[in-house]
C-alpha cells in the first residue's frame, strides 16, 4: 500500500484558479453579490421573524421557469434590435429599442437573483439538528464528543438543505461511533478524553464544501483492504492496486463494514452507500482523508444551488452539450502529440501534472465510423440538429478540464460554443437510468440542449476497471 | 346496424341518443397510423398533438427513446412508436405527429398498473399520421384473445368502427417498459 499521503486535509490543497479569464466563475452569484433586498437589518427581532412566509419550493421553480423563458424572449429582442438598428430607416428606433433591451436584460437579472437569493437558507438549520443528535448519542453510548461547527451561516438552495441531513447524520454517526474512541483508550494515547467532531462550511466559488472532521482513531487502509476482500466486495488483484483514496472508497461500497455485530448506531452495511448515492444526486461528491491515530476528515462538495447554472457549451460529432462551469477548470487546444496511452486509457501531461482525459464522443458512441455507429440519430426532418446539416466545420478539438472535488478529468470536445446561463430541468423519469447526462435545459430557438453530470463521468471514467492502475500513477 | 349507422351521419339528434342508447357507454379513441396499420388509444390518455418540434438526441437513452423536446418549458421524452412495437421503420414526413401522452390524466392517474415513476411525467409518442377520433361503443370493442392465446400486453383490443378496424393500445405497458 502506498504510503499514508502528507496533506491530509484537501481544504488545505492549493487550488487551481481558473487561468482562461473567459472561463471564470460569474461574480453575479447571488450570494456572492449584496443582497438584492433590503434585507431586515441587523436585529433578527421578533417583528422581523413574523414577515417571513414559508412558501412551497414549486413556485418558486415555477417562477424560476417564466425567468427562464423571459430569457429566451430576451434573446429574442435582442437579435430583433439588432436587425432593426442594422436597417437603413429605422436604425433610430433600433437605438431605443436597444435602450429598452438593455433595462430589461437588469431587471431580468435582478429578478433572476432575486428568485435564487429566496431559495437559499442557512446550512445553521440542518446543523443545529445535527448539535442535539450528537449530543444525544454521546450519552447514549458513553462517548464525550464535542461539536464544533463554523460556517453555520453559509447560504445553499433549500432543497439541497433537505437532502442533505441524512448524510450528514449518518456520517456523523459514523464518526462517533467508528471514529471517537473510548474515553480511555483516549487517554491512553494521550489525546484529551473529549473527542471532538468538526463541522465546517464554507462556499468555495459555485460550490459549498462541507467537511465533517473527527480526531479519532482514524481508518487502517489495511483493515479495509482485509475487509472489502473478506466480504467478497473486491477480490484479492483488485486489492494489489488500489490507490489511497480507492482504499478509503471502498467504504461507500454497498455491503461494507468493518464491525462483526450491528449495533444501533452502526454496523449494518448500508449507509455510506446510501450516503454517497444521496450526495451524488444533488450533484456533490464525498472525498474522504484520514491518518491512523490522527482522524477522519470527509468532505462534502456540493453545487450552492440547482436551478440556475452557467454552462460552457460544447459540440461533440455534431451534438451539443453543456458543462457546467462551476467544474470547469479551464479549456485548452488539444494537442494530440501529447496523448499517453495507458492500458488504453487516455492521459496529457499539462502544466507537469498528468491529466486523465476521456473523448465525449467515445463514451457517449457519437465516433464517426466507429463500430458503435448505428445509434438512434434522429430521423429526417425531425433531426434534432441544426449543425449537423450544414456543411461540417472543421473541429477545433478542445480539453475541457473539469475538476469535482479532488478529482480531475480532460473531456475531449470537437469545439467549444461559448458560455451561458442557463435553467437546468431534470430528465423525465423515463430517462432516470441514464449516466452522464444531469439535466437539460432549453436554448433559444426551441431546441433542447443536454447539461452532462461531470461528477458522475469522472467517476465513472476514473473508476472504471483499467483506470485504477493509472490513478495510482497519476496521484504520486 | 347499417341503417343506424346511415341514419346517424344524416339524422337528427334523436337518431343518434337512440343509436347510443342500443350500443351502450362509449368510450373515445383517437387513431392514427404507424407502419401503415390503423391503431387506437383512448382520447383521454393524450394530452395534446403536435408537428414534430426540434428533438434532442440523448446519449445512452434506451432504444426506444428518440430524445428529448421542449413543450412551452416542459421537457418531454419522445418514445418511437414504431420502435417500441417492433414495426418497420420510416422516415418522417410532413404528416408524422406527436401524442403527448399523460399518464397523469384522469384515465391513468389511479389504475393499477402505472409503475410509480412514470406519474408525472409526460411522454411524447411519434406516429405517422392521426387519422381521427371514434366514438367505440363496447359492442365494437373486441378482446384482443380474438386474434390468438398470447397477445403483448399493450394491445387492448380490437376496435370495430363500421369503416375501419382499429387496433386498440394500452399505454400503461408501453409507458412502463
Amino acid at each position: 500500500l502506498p504510503p499514508v499521503a502528507p496533506s491530509v486535509s484537501p481544504m488545505a490543497a492549493p487550488q487551481n484558479p481558473p487561468t482562461n479569464p473567459r472561463l471564470a466563475t460569474p461574480s453575479d452569484r447571488p450570494s456572492a453579490s449584496p443582497s438584492v433586498f433590503p434585507g431586515p437589518g441587523q436585529d433578527l427581532s421578533l417583528r422581523s421573524v413574523s414577515q417571513t412566509v414559508r412558501v412551497d419550493i414549486r413556485k418558486l421553480d415555477h417562477l424560476m421557469n417564466i425567468v427562464g423563458e423571459l430569457a429566451i424572449v430576451r434573446g429574442r429582442v435582442a437579435r430583433l434590435s439588432d436587425r432593426v438598428r442594422n436597417h437603413p430607416e429605422m436604425h433610430q428606433l433600433g437605438l431605443e429599442l436597444q435602450r429598452l433591451h438593455r433595462t430589461f436584460d437588469r431587471h431580468l437579472t435582478q429578478m433572476q437573483n432575486g428568485i435564487l437569493e429566496v431559495r437559499m437558507v442557512p446550512l445553521g438549520q440542518v446543523f443545529e439538528k445535527l448539535a442535539r443528535v450528537v449530543r444525544q448519542i454521546s450519552r447514549e453510548h458513553d462517548k464525550q464528543v464535542n461539536l464544533v461547527i463554523t460556517g453555520a451561516e453559509t447560504e445553499i438552495d433549500k432543497l439541497i438543505v433537505e437532502e442533505l441531513s441524512d448524510p450528514l447524520m449518518h456520517m456523523i454517526r459514523n464518526a462517533i461511533d467508528h471514529g471517537i474512541e473510548s474515553r480511555d483508550v483516549r487517554m491512553a494515547v494521550g489525546k484529551p478524553p473529549v473527542g471532538t467532531i468538526a463541522l465546517n462550511a464554507f462556499q468555495k466559488g459555485n460550490h459549498v464544501l462541507l467537511a465533517v472532521e473527527d480526531d479519532g482513531a482514524g481508518m487502517r487502509p489495511e483493515l479495509l483492504v482485509a475487509t472489502a476482500v473478506r466480504r467478497g466486495l473486491i477480490t484479492q488483484e483488485d486489492a494489489k492496486d488500489l490507490s489511497l483514496r480507492e482504499v478509503f472508497n471502498l467504504i461507500f461500497l454497498p455491503g461494507f463494514t468493518t464491525k462483526e455485530t450491528a449495533t444501533d448506531l452502526s454496523g449494518r452495511g448500508v449507509g455510506m452507500d446510501v450516503v454517497k448515492t444521496n450526495i451524488a444526486k444533488l450533484g456533490g461528491v464525498v472525498d474522504i482523508m484520514s491518518e491512523v491515530g490522527i482522524g477522519t476528515k470527509m468532505t462534502i462538495t456540493l453545487p450552492i444551488t440547482l436551478a440556475i447554472i452557467s454552462v460552457l457549451g460544447v459540440e461533440v460529432a455534431g451534438h451539443s452539450f453543456a458543462v457546467p462551469l462551476a467544474s470547469v477548470e479551464e479549456a485548452i487546444a488539444l494537442d494530440e502529440s501529447v496523448v499517453r496511452n495507458f492500458e488504453g486509457r487516455e492521459a496529457m501531461t499539462q502544466r507537469g501534472v498528468t491529466l486523465p482525459i476521456c473523448r465525449l464522443a467515445r463514451i457517449f458512441g457519437l465516433e464517426t465510423g466507429g463500430s458503435l455507429g448505428g445509434h438512434p440519430q434522429t430521423p429526417g426532418s425531425l433531426g434534432g440538429h441544426p449543425q449537423t446539416t450544414g456543411a461540417p466545420r472543421p473541429a477545433k478539438p478542445c480539453v475541457v478540464i473539469a475538476s469535482v472535488g479532488e478529482r480531475r478529468l480532460g473531456f475531449v470536445v470537437d469545439r467549444l460554443i461559448g458560455q451561458e446561463d442557463i435553467v437546468i430541468k431534470a430528465l423525465g423519469n423515463s430517462l432516470r437510468g441514464v449516466r452522464g447526462i444531469a439535466g437539460a435545459t432549453e436554448l433559444g430557438d426551441q431546441r433542447v440542449g443536454l447539461v452532462l453530470d461531470v461528477a458522475a463521468l469522472i467517476e465513472e471514467v476514473l473508476s472504471s476497471e483499467k483506470e485504477r492502475q493509472f490513478t495510482l500513477e497519476g496521484r504520486v | 346496424m347499417a341503417a343506424l349507422t346511415r341514419r346517424r351521419h344524416g339524422g337528427g339528434a334523436g337518431t343518434a341518443m337512440r343509436r347510443a342508447a342500443d350500443l351502450g357507454r362509449r368510450t373515445e379513441y383517437l387513431a392514427f397510423s404507424l407502419a401503415g396499420e390503423a391503431y387506437a388509444v383512448q382520447i383521454a390518455h393524450i394530452a395534446e398533438i403536435l408537428k414534430p418540434l426540434p428533438i434532442t438526441w440523448v446519449p445512452r437513452a434506451p432504444k426506444n427513446v428518440i430524445g428529448v423536446m421542449s413543450v412551452r418549458g416542459r421537457l418531454v421524452t419522445v418514445v418511437d412508436l414504431r420502435k417500441r412495437l417492433g414495426l418497420m421503420e420510416s422516415p418522417a414526413d410532413g404528416r408524422t405527429r406527436i401524442l403527448l401522452s399523460d399518464v397523469t390524466s384522469p384515465g391513468l392517474a389511479g389504475a393499477r398498473g402505472v409503475r410509480p415513476q412514470y406519474e408525472n411525467e409526460v411522454i411524447g409518442l411519434l406516429v405517422d399520421e392521426v387519422m381521427q377520433v371514434y366514438r367505440l361503443a363496447e359492442s365494437e370493442i373486441e378482446p384482443a384473445s380474438v386474434l390468438g392465446g398470447d397477445q403483448p400486453a399493450h394491445i387492448a383490443g380490437i376496435g370495430r368502427p363500421p369503416d375501419a378496424l382499429l387496433i386498440l393500445l394500452d399505454l400503461r405497458p408501453i409507458l412502463a417498459g
